[in-house]
Formats: C-alpha cells, structure tokens, sequence
C-alpha cells in the first residue's frame, strides 16, 4: 500500500513539480520565498495524506495549500521590492558579462508589470490565464465563492489589460 | 454598470492559450469588449511565461520526489506504541528498585526509630551516624536512577 502511494507520488511530483514551483515563482516573486514555500507545501501535502486517486483533485488540493502559503508570506513579508532590485542588479551584472541582450530584459519587463498588481490578483490571474483552470476550480484552490471569484478576476484582468493599454500607448508616442 | 462577464469568455481563453482560434471567435472578439480585454491579457500573459520558463528554469533545480518523500517520512512524530514497547524492558529493574528503595527505607526508619531512642538514653551517637549515611545513599542514588528514567523517558527517539 505504502509502496503503491510512493509510485503514485512520485508520477505526480514528476508530472507536476515544475510548472507547480513556477507557479509559486511567478506569484510570489522572491526565488528563496518559492523554494520555502514549494517545499512547505510539498511537505503539508504529503502529511495529509489526500486521496490520491484524482490527480486533477489532487493538483486543486496542492495549489490550494500553495495560495494559503503564498498569502500568509506576502503579508507578513514586504519583500518583493528588495528583491526585485536585487534580481535587476544580478541580470544586468550577468548580460554586462555575458553580452546577452533582450530575452532577460523583456522577461523583467514584464516581471515587473505583473508585479503592480496585488498577490492575490497575480494568483487569479495565473491560474486562469496560464494554468487553464475553470472558475469553479480556482473558487475550490482559493477558498473563495465562485461569484466572488468572478468579480475578482474581471477587476485583476481589468487592471491589467489597463497597464498594458497605457504602456503599448506610451511606445507609440515615444516612437 | 459595464459588461463583466461574456458567456464565450472561457472558449476564447483556451482558444487563444492554445493557439486555435476560429473564425466564428475571433469575428466575436471585434465587437465584444470583455473578449478584447481577456485577448490582451491571455497574448500576454502567454509571451510572459514563454519568456519567465526560458530565463527561470533552465537552470532550476528542484529536490527529487524521493528526497521530498523521505523528508517527510523521517520527521514523521514516533509511534506512541512503539515508544512504550521499546522503554518496557527498562520497566523490571524500575519495579525492582522502586521495591527495594521502599523495603529499604522502612526497615532502616524502624532500624533508626529503635536506635534514636538508644541515643537519647545510651548516648552511642557514633553508632547511628553509619545508618544515616546508608540512608543519605540510597536517597541519592533513587534520585539519580530517577532523573536519569525521566531523561530517557522525555528524549525523542527516531521510530
């Protein structure tokens, strides 16, 4: 049985592990604070002991233990600032080095537009957008109603595309 | 109050995260303001993880599942059974000396009662002194043997 529960948990972690910690990555913005609480979460998963036939169920439990980690760390911690500078000092120092060019800078562009909306918002919007969950799953991961849930995401969605109408404004005026 | 919600929304997300638009969809998206709004933020969102995959896990490395696995199997809380199976041969010479310590401790204080009453009347001071120390030993040592005990009791063992 035991043996059984390894297999199963190993196929998911290999299936899954990535994307999950790019996820939490993406999210919460800090590299340490991803490996924390991927680990955290990994470890509070695996403790329950979730009925492991439903992969799809199990992927909702996961990212819902995840976004409770997530929110309870960004509260407590400012530190998305910090370490945002921290990373665009590395990034410059390694392009200066190693003549690399607009890939990494597009890439904290854009790190930096998804970092003006709030965690929550970046959460909704990841797992909709990217992930491809339905309403009724993100409501499930994030222990909100479904119709709460909507509200949320049009307003995260809204104030988005809003950033992006306002940049793409910005460069045609520049050039 | 403007439009929130379009009931084709959902069809034009996955359409535009995988790529596969129809024509019907993207003839809706023209004149739709919801469907506009949800195209620049999924083109987006899209090129944004394309780039942030490239530049952050390429060279990510993550624990293996066997290590994850084990991680949480070893700080599992011991088995309270299996604790009290393991002590339970300490539990004999516990008994024994606790037995022992008592029968000691009765037969020395009627001993010693008997021998007091000696001293008040026959003044042998230095005849007494040797069982008060007898006594003062035992003490110590039940004391020790039961720190230690609890030491050992109250540490935390691997199961």
């Amino acid at each position: 049985m035991e043996r059984n529960r390894k297999e199963i948990w190993e196929k998911f972690y290999a299936n899954h592990s990535r994307s999950f910690w790019f996820y939490i990555y993406k999210t919460c913005g800090d590299e340490n604070m991803a490996d924390d609480i991927y680990q955290e979460s990994f470890v509070k998963f695996l403790k329950a002991k979730p009925d492991i036939a439903n992969e799809k169920h199990l992927k909702v439990y996961l990212y819902r233990i995840a976004f409770h980690l997530i929110i309870d760390r960004m509260r407590r911690i400012k530190v998305e600032k910090k370490s945002f500078e921290e990373k665009v000092h590395t990034y410059e120092r390694d392009m200066h080095d190693a003549g690399q060019e607009s890939g990494l800078l597009l890439s904290m562009e854009m790190e930096k537009t998804f970092k003006r909306l709030k965690p929550k918002q970046r959460i909704l919007l990841w797992l909709a957008y990217v992930e491809g969950y339905s309403y009724n799953e993100i409501a499930r991961m994030t222990d909100t109603k479904e119709n709460s849930l909507k509200v949320q995401l049009f307003r995260a969605r809204e104030k988005l595309a809003n950033i992006l109408k306002a940049q793409e404004l910005q460069g045609r005026a520049q050039t | 109050m403007s439009k929130k919600i379009c009931t084709l929304e959902n069809d034009v997300m996955k359409g535009l995260r995988e790529e596969r638009m129809s024509a019907e969809l993207r003839e809706h998206i023209q004149g739709c303001p919801v469907c506009q709004d949800i195209a620049v933020v999924q083109g987006w969102m899209n090129r944004f993880k394309e780039n942030a995959w490239k530049t952050d896990m390429t060279e990510k490395t993550l624990p293996t599942a066997e290590g994850m696995w084990n991680r949480v199997h070893t700080r599992r809380k011991p088995d309270k059974k299996l604790v009290k199976k393991a002590l339970r041969p300490l539990l004999i010479p516990q008994v024994l000396f606790y037995g022992l310590l008592m029968a000691g401790i009765i037969t020395t204080s009627i001993w010693g009662f008997k021998k007091f009453g000696n001293i008040l009347d026959s003044r042998v001071i230095s005849q007494f002194l040797p069982f008060f120390g007898i006594m003062m030993i035992i003490v110590v040592f039940s004391l020790t043997f039961c720190a230690i005990v609890v030491a050992f009791d109250k540490r935390k063992h691997p199961v």
